[in-house]
């Protein structure tokens, strides 16, 4: 975190009743996190239509905060929908790492969790976790949106159990 | 130093403060992790290929530049609104003259397809 | 235009040329005798019979029956929707003709069954992989392919 957040926790510590503001802080920042996702979306195969229709108006992500953002620049979240094939891992990683922190990871579907159907394939990386760190698995093939849905919520606890004091 | 000219600098300086903290509260607390790749210019995952120089329409450049024309006469036009009533219709007919000069060339440019959006392509069979 | 139409049109300018002894489901599929009759025939039928839509190019491994490669050609009629497939066996290894000069989009079509089957094709602008990773090696629909452990596996 930045150089006012890094000291936080020391700066707390000295003083009386430190750790009381450091868990508003803590609180406050998470709050800010998770009710603002905002996924990259990386739709790669069939996934890609569940993922679109739950930004859409019957499942509507909006209302959690989540919306799609193109780039990576603007993202938190990336939410790799689909197959990832042998040529498009290159592609993943360098998008992943383009992505400023606090960064997550969601594997949408089977293909993403494990290489799915095509997990004996010559040409299909058995899950994306071989190549990223997932914070989210989300089961299906394909997971129904409400399901997405669900995953994103998962995360939001996550973010929720973070901590400046590490 | 009048009241006046006080409030000018008053309202510079905040304005530049007003980005400037900005952009320091968000140096000071976004998280800082080094990573070689990061700063790589995005092009969907893949290594840039090609020049970023793009050709864009010359109509850009001529809608701002009429933009700018008529922005500076307005310009003009505000400090003899405010002395008008006083200077009497010696000041109306100058300004008058003034305007008309500028829409002569509104209207020339308006003429010369200047103000032309879209162009006609030509009709496909 | 029928199909027993399209026969009699090929029997007259293309007496080499037959039906296939197996049919593609639903669509009229004649074989070629050779490489060369390949290209005459498929400038035939898109010029002469207005069959100017080529579907796809694939293959068939036959290896390990009789050294071959059955490839197959789709071409489609667009007003009226009628389509004729053409297979041409070819020995492997060996190589074939490249439709490119009459269907520009055979280019990338062969560039497929090359890089899946590993059948060549002369007079090709550019025969390269295009749709398998540049790290893999060999070709991955023959039936005697053997898959090389790479860095995801």
């Amino acid at each position: 975190m930045g150089i006012v957040l890094e000291r936080l926790p020391w700066v707390c510590g000295a003083l009386p009743g430190g750790s009381g503001v450091l868990a508003c802080a803590d609180g406050f920042i998470n709050w800010a996190r998770k009710r603002s996702v905002w996924p990259m979306t990386f739709g790669l195969a069939c996934c890609a239509i569940e993922m679109m229709a739950s930004y859409a108006s019957r499942f509507d992500f909006d209302r959690f905060g989540v919306f799609p953002r193109p780039s990576p620049r603007q993202a938190d979240l990336i939410i790799i929908a689909g197959t990832v094939c042998k040529k498009m891992a290159d592609p993943i990683l360098q998008v992943y790492h383009q992505m400023p922190e606090p960064r997550f990871v969601l594997a949408f579907g089977s293909c993403a969790n494990c290489g799915g159907p095509f997990h004996d394939s010559y040409a299909v990386v058995k899950g994306v976790d071989k190549l990223l760190p997932v914070d989210v698995y989300v089961a299906g093939c394909p997971p129904r949106p409400e399901a997405l849905l669900h995953g994103v919520l998962e995360l939001q606890k996550k973010i929720d159990a973070m901590r400046l004091a590490g | 130093m009048t009241t006046g000219a006080l409030a000018v600098y008053v309202f510079a300086l905040c304005a530049v403060a007003f980005a400037a903290v900005a952009m320091i509260a968000g140096w000071l607390l976004r998280p800082r992790v080094e990573d070689s790749l990061k700063r790589t210019t995005y092009e969907c995952g893949i290594t840039p290929t090609g020049t970023s120089r793009v050709k864009l329409n010359i109509r850009f450049y001529v809608f701002a530049l009429l933009f700018v024309l008529f922005d500076v006469e307005v310009f003009f036009v505000y400090p003899w609104a405010v002395t008008a009533r006083d200077a009497g219709p010696a000041a109306l007919l100058e300004m008058m003259i003034f305007l008309g000069v500028l829409f002569a060339g509104l209207v020339y440019a308006w003429g010369k397809g200047a103000l032309q959006w879209d162009q006609d392509y030509g009709h496909r069979p | 235009m029928t199909d027993d139409e399209v026969l009699a049109k090929l029997a007259a300018t293309f007496p080499k040329a037959d039906k296939a002894e197996t049919q593609i489901k639903g669509i009229l599929t004649l074989r070629a005798a050779s490489g060369d009759d390949l290209v005459a025939l498929a400038r035939w039928l898109k010029d002469k019979l207005g069959f100017d839509y080529l579907d796809m190019i694939t293959a068939v491994d036959h290896v390990a029956e009789r050294k071959a490669f059955e490839l197959v050609y789709c071409f489609t009629q667009l007003p009226a929707g009628q389509r004729v497939a053409l297979k041409l066996e070819t020995p492997d290894p060996g190589s074939v003709p490249s439709l490119t000069a009459v269907f520009p989009s055979a280019d990338w079509q062969e560039r497929e069954v090359f890089d899946l089957f590993g059948v060549r094709f002369q007079g090709h602008p550019d025969l390269r992989k295009i749709l398998t990773p540049d790290f893999l090696e060999g070709h991955p629909l023959r039936k005697d392919y053997v898959h090389a452990k790479d860095r995801f596996d």
